[in-house]
């Protein structure tokens, strides 16, 4: 029986083991990576291979020479190829979503899916004059720089807005970028390799970090984004800290040769490639040197480095703790003496039991750090040696939770299939938990696997939505049976699928010529809300609507109704539009807050003669040059006229015309004096308040103001004015409508207690006494309650004056009339 | 009047700490040094969510209220704009983007929501390429740990008037925030066209919600709530009475009086010359007040203070009638007074120290208690004056008779005879340059307040006669324009016009149009908007006034009223129970509904079991549980004197995803949950949160009010009005 150790892929790096571990031979035969320009994705992702120019040819013949991009698995197995339209591309990079960025020299942008669609865009004018020489890449971001040294960056590719960041002139060497989630002020930044010295550009401003070991021939950002390394061109190595104030490690490397690739190995090692070499550097300044035919292409991951060149893909990554109790040569730990027992059983050999025994409290422990040592164990076969330990070790415990380990074997299972070399997505436990889980579905929807896809679902228990969508999206796209066929393909699958989205599928099918499969698929989406646009697009203008307004969503109905009225002619527009309620007084409320003309139009054609008048009133609410006001609301009035259910607002209107018409005429008779735009019964206190009483009563008559309105208006007016005589006057003429009391009360407001006891004397009898109180008035009170024989109103009288003999008279008054104690 | 039912899993403040993490990371987006540029109806809402010191720390260097003028940010490069997403604002924003240099930075967050519409405009104004838009998802504010408010601006408008239903929708996403919270609300209930929108609408949201995450029903954020029984929604326009009362709560007068702004009441520092200091622990560090510091240069004088539970004294007279405030206060006086007093009775170091240490607490106490007497007092000179008194007894007479005496009716005339159409209208139409007045201006609002109430209440009985005679005093009294406010008025159904009443004009068209629509289009599939024209009038009534059916039905008036130590709500207007609010007793059985006569029966006949025989007064404790049990059943005859729809939707489902009955749903309920949101589609007033809040005590279970904003009759009224310039 042979014992896989896993020990022999070991290296050690002071007290640290790293373990170089062969993936895959790699499929792509004959290959010569150095005619190409390698951009290769991160957990486990394709590989894009495009010509580089820039390399002389081998004569002879070579598969890869056309002007395609071809994407590889990492396995080297060709999954894609992209055609791309012969620009010079001055960089490209995949994304966190496994699309293709591709940066062209003109400063215009395409992104490519391996299966969908990509989507383009441009970095704008300045990028397209001076050229884009390179770029550096984030998940959904990168900063381009130009022949003339402008720094251009996006943020997110999916929302492309290009800002300028700033600009270098001089020399680069080399630069590099901290992104932005992992730079201190949360926005991207750049270092830049300029003479001797590195520049830090932000969008604030420069900085100069001062160092004078330049000029350095590539930097790179740790992960974490606290350490930097920097290759000088003489060939020395440095690790400092990102402010640059500390340095970690520092490595003459012998010739000053500049480096292939870079990547960090973890936060704390970093491996360099040379042209015959790569070089592991600690974090101690020790390094691990292994010898290469040809230089290696770097992906820097998670937990490691992959390394592949034409010939071999290998990963290399720091050995776990638990990984080292268990394979460690010469360590005795719990873990590893479980799995000695467990050979021991197999040899059949007594010490196994004795062993369990001796564990004892410590037994838990062992197979936890079987599990996990498991976890991160990349050969299959010790996997498996490992989990069998585990489950043997938990055999001889009361209770245990076997949670971790049911877990740990399904994310093997899934990690395993996708490693295989048919699949070719090498990715570690760690890296495969670091992602959710949708993010590697898509993934292999990408590259069109299903099947897979879908297994893994079910493995999983996740929802299979989104694998059936694009299932029904790719057989669509690829399909040339006619329109009912498709549609009962599909609907044979998606129908045991209860509330899954049908829109995408539909506008897939609408965009390659389904039409009426688009509609058909339709029908069955539950998101009222999403079916609109696709509708629209569709020509299907009134379903639209209708399931605009269903979704109870205002902006969608807007969306719908914008669309009606850029697409149409403005009477059938119209037509439309009123024939829905909601629709319509939506239209109505945006063209009254945009003031938009077309409104008037709207309402004329709709014969809505109120709403028509009510505009033109409200347009002309701000002028105030009395002959077109006038003009203008006779049109109003006009309108107005042909409404019968308008005969008040008729009215009003030839009121209000009429009023203008007096006002200006006041105007004109009191210069200097402003009328227009006054009330009625504001023109009319003015005139009085100015005196002009026979005006006034001329606008009583001409605008029929009620009697009682014009006499308050009036009292008011002249206790304003103190004109007692003209009050007296008006109070003498006739009993008035509006009673005394209204005289009384106007006066009291205004401090005018004579004037208001003359007309308190006019009221009532039983109102007399209380006002006469309410404005001090105590004698006369007391004789009006004395003379209705008012005892508690006399002691209240009594209580409140501060006149002491009119309090003895009150004293005897109520005596007299029997109320004393 | 605090809540004494309290569930500790129901912290509706953690909704402040979400929408302060948005903010905040909102403001992170935007790189350096930024101004903010607040739209005025936001400033309020957004300070309740963080105070100046957080923007400071997150950059925030000036902040300035949106205006035709663009701000003079000086050498900050970053403008960051907060705005409702009115087409108006954006072409504001657009000006200021167009006249700004291009070195700065533009970006608008659109709150709540970012619109197909905005950017529409944005565009049309050539500035969309030029401006970073995004969306701030400020949706339901707790503005206390019992009230919670989209703050929105004018919704019963934009519903009954403009037919612009978009605060539904975010109302909607504001609910299916909660829901995420606290579990879907096993049941919906509620009144009114728009309610049936929105119960429309959250039943579409919540099915997409599955939909996308099919693995809903085992996962904890799309289970049933256990804290919720249930979700009430009362439409506006199902009760349009209450908001046009004179609210007589002591926060209701401070709003009427003074006007309440987002929990702040502003004050000229005229009237606060004594309790200036009061204010600045309390409003001390909010974002606004330094927005309106700095806006309003021409008014430095004015002092924002808080109103809000944090200030115990308030909080202990907020929900208070106000004729028993003034004697509370100045017994918190003595009090407060004794309490200063025992210092010298401290003797022993122990002692001195205690004192000292209750000491700030004290002077908190004391600038606040000042403020509220200052208040009280101002109040206090507004409700003696004839005129208050006069508007008040004629809405009393209204509310219990349905008509008013010749006397009254001549005040009318006075009203608009000696009309201000420029009196400024605290919280509407302009900020009160100084103290109040004495008397209340006779403001448009307040006459229409009025007219409104007795066409309301009048019914059918409102003579044509006195309504072209209003019409055309009004129009005399208060400018030409507004025959536009009255045709407003009439289309929302707040004045009804008599021709119309008999088969007239507005009504029926209405009514005729929606039939068109139905025979024309495929209702079933188009949904209710399309189906229905949401109207304030009964559809079916079997009563020529409807009101004075449920005045009668529901006990709408309380002849003896215990204002100061209540025992109805029917407090909060001294005798007047707010329709709104007794609807919420019908659903949850309370028996302050059953006490008239003609309800005995039909309470005996609602209990089930052996105590149908007994037609005396149901046992206490049956009743007060609280919680919506029963639902609407049994309340057909009062439904059927109501606008709109009725709702009753349950939301409950078992494991196989089917819905349940409403029954089943009653019977599971019988596991009680401690609380029921009660939401106000189109506002509610600060009187309907205190009859909330004493409910919650009788039944000892939680009432959480949840409106898209608070108002008062004059603001309720406002937004009807047709303003006098553009």
């Amino acid at each position: 029986m042979t014992t896989l150790t896993p020990t022999a892929e070991w290296h050690e790096l002071q007290d640290v083991y790293y373990r170089k571990h062969r993936l895959y031979q790699m499929q792509w035969a004959d290959l010569n990576l150095r005619n190409f320009r390698v951009a290769a994705s991160s957990f486990g992702g394709p590989i894009a291979l495009l010509r580089d120019d820039r390399q002389l040819l081998e004569a002879g013949p070579s598969p890869l020479l056309d002007s395609a991009i071809h994407v590889f698995s990492a396995s080297g197995l060709l999954i894609g190829k992209i055609e791309y339209d012969g620009l010079h591309i001055a960089a490209f990079s995949w994304n966190s979503r496994e699309e293709l960025v591709c940066v062209h020299e003109d400063g215009s942008v395409r992104v490519f899916g391996l299966s969908a669609p990509g989507s383009a865009f441009s970095l704008g004018n300045e990028a397209k004059e001076a050229g884009v020489v390179d770029c550096r890449f984030w998940d959904q971001g990168f900063v381009a720089r130009t022949a003339d040294g402008k720094l251009i960056y996006v943020n997110d590719i999916y929302e492309p807005k290009p800002k300028m960041l700033g600009k270098h002139t001089g020399e680069v060497s080399s630069w590099t970028i901290i992104p932005p989630h992992l730079s201190l002020s949360h926005h991207v930044e750049i270092l830049l390799s300029s003479g001797k010295t590195i520049l830090q550009i932000d969008a604030v401003g420069t900085q100069d970090q001062l160092l004078d070991s330049g000029p350095f021939s590539s930097i790179s950002v740790s992960p974490n984004g606290r350490l930097v390394v920097l290759c000088s061109e003489s060939g020395r190595v440095q690790v400092v800290s990102t402010d640059f104030q500390k340095s970690f490690s520092d490595m003459e490397h012998g010739a000053a040769e500049r480096p292939a690739d870079i990547a960090w190995c973890g936060s704390d090692a970093v491996v360099i490639s040379y042209e015959s070499e790569a070089v592991l550097l600690g974090p101690f300044g020790d390094s691990l040197v292994f010898p290469t035919d040809e230089p290696m292409c770097l992906v820097q991951e998670l937990d490691g480095v992959r390394m592949f060149n034409s010939e071999a893909h290998e990963f290399l990554f720091k050995v776990s703790d638990e990984s080292k109790a268990v394979f460690q040569i010469g360590l005795q730990t719990p873990a590893s003496m479980l799995y000695d027992s467990l050979e021991n059983i197999k040899a059949h050999s007594s010490q196994a039991g004795s062993t369990i025994r001796d564990l004892g409290d410590d037994l838990p422990y062992a197979i936890d750090t079987c599990i996990a040592a498991a976890s991160c164990e990349p050969i299959v076969e010790i996997q498996q040696a490992l989990l069998r330990t585990a489950s043997f070790g938990k055999a001889f415990l009361d209770v245990y939770n076997g949670d971790k380990l049911v877990d740990i074997c399904k994310h093997l299972r899934i990690v395993n299939c996708l490693a295989q070399y048919e699949n070719g997505i090498p990715v570690s436990t760690m890296q495969f938990l670091s992602q959710p889980f949708e993010d590697w579905v898509a993934r292999l929807l990408n590259r069109n696997q299903h099947q897979l896809a879908i297994l893994m679902c079910r493995y999983m228990e996740e929802p299979a939505d989104q694998v059936y969508i694009h299932w029904a999206c790719a057989k669509i796209r690829a399909s040339t049976i006619d329109d009912d066929a498709l549609y009962k393909i599909i609907m044979s699958k998606l129908q045991s699928v209860p509330g899954i989205s049908y829109v995408d599928i539909a506008e897939v099918a609408n965009t390659t010529g389904y039409q009426k499969l688009a509609i058909r698929l339709l029908k069955h989406e539950p998101r009222a809300g999403n079916q609109v646009p696709l509708l629209i697009s569709m020509g299907q203008e009134s379903t639209a609507m209708d399931e605009a307004i269903r979704s109870g969503d205002a902006d969608l109905v807007y969306f719908v109704i914008f669309h009606l009225f850029k697409a149409m002619e403005l009477v059938d527009f119209f037509k439309v539009i009123s024939r829905s309620r909601v629709a319509g007084q939506l239209f109505e409320k945006y063209c009254i807050d945009q003031k938009s003309p077309v409104l008037r139009d709207y309402y004329y054609q709709e014969d809505a003669r109120r709403k028509s008048a009510q505009l033109i009133l409200i347009d002309n609410l701000d002028k105030h040059d009395v002959g077109e006001l006038v003009a203008n609301l006779k049109v109003a009035l006009d309108i107005l006229q042909k409404d019968k259910t308008s005969a008040r607002q008729t009215k009003a209107m030839d009121a209000h015309i009429k009023l203008l018409k007096v006002q200006y005429q006041l105007e004109q008779e009191m210069q200097g004096e402003k009328f227009v735009g006054l009330t009625v019964n504001e023109t009319v206190a003015k005139c009085m308040a100015r005196g002009n009483y026979t005006r006034a009563n001329k606008l009583k008559g001409d605008f029929k103001v009620p009697e009682r309105r014009f006499y308050w208006i009036k009292v008011h007016a002249l206790v304003q004015r103190r004109d007692w005589a003209e009050l007296a006057r008006l109070a003498n003429a006739r009993k008035p409508p509006i009673g005394y009391r209204a005289f009384v009360d106007e006066c009291i407001g205004a401090l005018q207690y004579q004037e208001a006891a003359r007309y308190i004397a006019k009221c009532d009898q039983g109102e007399r006494a209380e006002l006469f109180l309410r404005i001090g008035y105590y004698h006369e009170a007391a004789q009006v309650a004395v003379a209705g024989k008012d005892v508690g109103l006399l002691r209240r009288i009594q209580a409140q004056t501060q006149d002491a003999a009119l309090q003895h008279d009150i004293g005897v008054q109520i005596e007299q009339l029997g109320g004393g104690i | 009047m605090t809540n004494s039912a309290r569930s500790d899993d129901l912290d509706i403040l953690q909704l402040r700490d979400i929408l302060r993490g948005e903010l905040i990371s909102v403001l992170d987006s935007i790189r350096g040094s930024k101004a903010l540029v607040l739209d005025p109806d936001l400033s309020g809402p957004l300070s309740f969510i963080v105070d100046f010191s957080v923007l400071k720390e997150h950059g925030v260097e000036k902040i300035f209220l949106l205006d035709s003028i663009p701000p003079e940010t000086g050498a900050i490069k970053g403008l960051l704009y907060f705005a409702l997403p009115h087409t108006g604002k954006m072409r504001t924003i657009a000006e200021h983007v167009r006249a700004g240099s291009s070195a700065k930075e533009y970006s608008l967050q659109l709150v709540p929501r970012r619109t197909l519409l905005c950017e529409r405009v944005l565009e049309e104004e050539g500035v969309l390429g030029d401006l970073t838009v995004g969306e701030y998802r400020m949706d339901f504010i707790p503005l206390e740990e019992d009230l919670l408010s989209l703050e929105l601006p004018a919704t019963f408008k934009e519903l009954y008037l403009e037919g612009d239903f978009s605060s539904i929708y975010y109302a909607a996403r504001g609910v299916m925030r909660l829901q995420g919270l606290y579990g879907f609300f096993p049941r919906i209930v509620g009144k009114g066209d728009f309610a049936q929108i929105l119960a429309d609408t959250l039943t579409r949201m919540r099915l997409e919600l599955t939909s996308s995450n099919p693995r809903g029903s085992s996962s904890s954020a799309l289970a049933m709530s256990s804290v919720f029984d249930s979700m009430v929604i009362i439409d506006r326009g199902v009760d349009m009475v209450t908001p046009l009362l004179t609210q007589l709560t002591y926060e209701g007068l401070v709003s009427e009086v003074y006007g309440i702004n987002s929990g702040y009441v502003s004050l000229s520092s005229l009237n606060m010359s004594d309790a200036n200091q009061a204010s600045a622990p309390a409003a001390g560090s909010s974002a606004t007040q330094a927005a309106a510091a700095a806006a309003a240069a021409a008014a430095p004088k004015r002092k924002r203070i808080a109103l809000n539970s944090s200030d115990s004294i308030f909080n202990d007279i907020r929900n208070m009638n106000f004729a028993g405030v003034g004697s509370l206060l100045s017994k918190m006086s003595r009090q407060l007074q004794d309490t200063y007093e025992s210092r010298h009775k401290a003797k022993t170091v122990q002692e001195i120290r205690s004192f000292v240490g209750k000491l700030n607490g004290l002077q908190a106490e004391h600038q606040s208690l000042k403020t509220h007497v200052s208040l009280a007092e101002t109040i206090l000179k507004r409700t003696q004056t004839d005129d208050f008194n006069h508007v008040l007894e004629i809405e009393q007479s209204l509310v219990s008779n349905g008509d008013i005496s010749k006397d009254q009716l001549a005040y009318l005339d006075k009203l608009f005879a000696l009309a201000d159409p420029h009196a400024p209208v605290p919280g509407c139409n302009g900020e009160l340059k100084d103290t109040p007045p004495i008397t209340a201006p006779n403001s448009i609002h307040k006459v229409l307040r009025l007219m409104c109430l007795y066409s309301l209440w009048r019914g059918p009985s409102f003579k044509q006669k006195v309504y072209d005679a209003w019409y055309e005093e009004l129009v005399d009294a208060f400018g030409h324009h507004h025959t536009i406010t009255l045709d407003n008025l009439e289309t929302v159904g707040l004045l009804v016009s008599p021709a119309s009443n008999n088969g007239g004009t507005a009504g029926s068209t209405a009514k005729s149009s929606a039939l068109k629509l139905a025979a024309g289009g495929d209702v079933s599939s188009a949904g209710i908007l399309n189906s229905i024209v949401p109207s304030t009038k009964p559809r079916d009534p079997a009563h020529s006034n409807s009101l004075s059916f449920l005045r009668k039905t529901l006990n709408l008036v309380n002849s003896d009223v215990r204002e100061n130590d209540p025992d109805d709500i029917s407090y909060v207007y001294s005798g007047y129970a707010p329709l709104s609010v007794r609807l919420l007793q019908c659903l949850v059985r309370d028996p302050a509904v059953y006490t008239s006569p003609s309800a005995a029966s039909r309470y005996s006949s609602l209990l089930r079991g052996g105590a149908s025989s007994d037609t005396t007064r149901p046992a206490q404790k049956d009743l007060q549980s609280g919680g919506v049990k029963g639902g609407w059943k049994g309340w057909d005859d009062v439904l059927a004197e109501l606008p709109g729809e009725t709702v009753d939707v349950t939301q409950w489902s078992d494991r196989e995803g089917d819905l349940l009955s409403s029954d089943t749903v009653v019977q599971r309920l019988g596991e009680k949950a401690p609380a029921t949101l009660v939401l106000f589609l189109g506002g509610c007033t600060f009187t309907e949160v205190a009859a909330l809040r004493l409910l919650s005590q009788q039944h000892n279970h939680r009432y959480i009010a949840a409106t898209t904003q608070i108002i008062n009759g004059n603001s309720f009224i406002d937004s009807l009005i047709q303003k006098a310039s553009n």
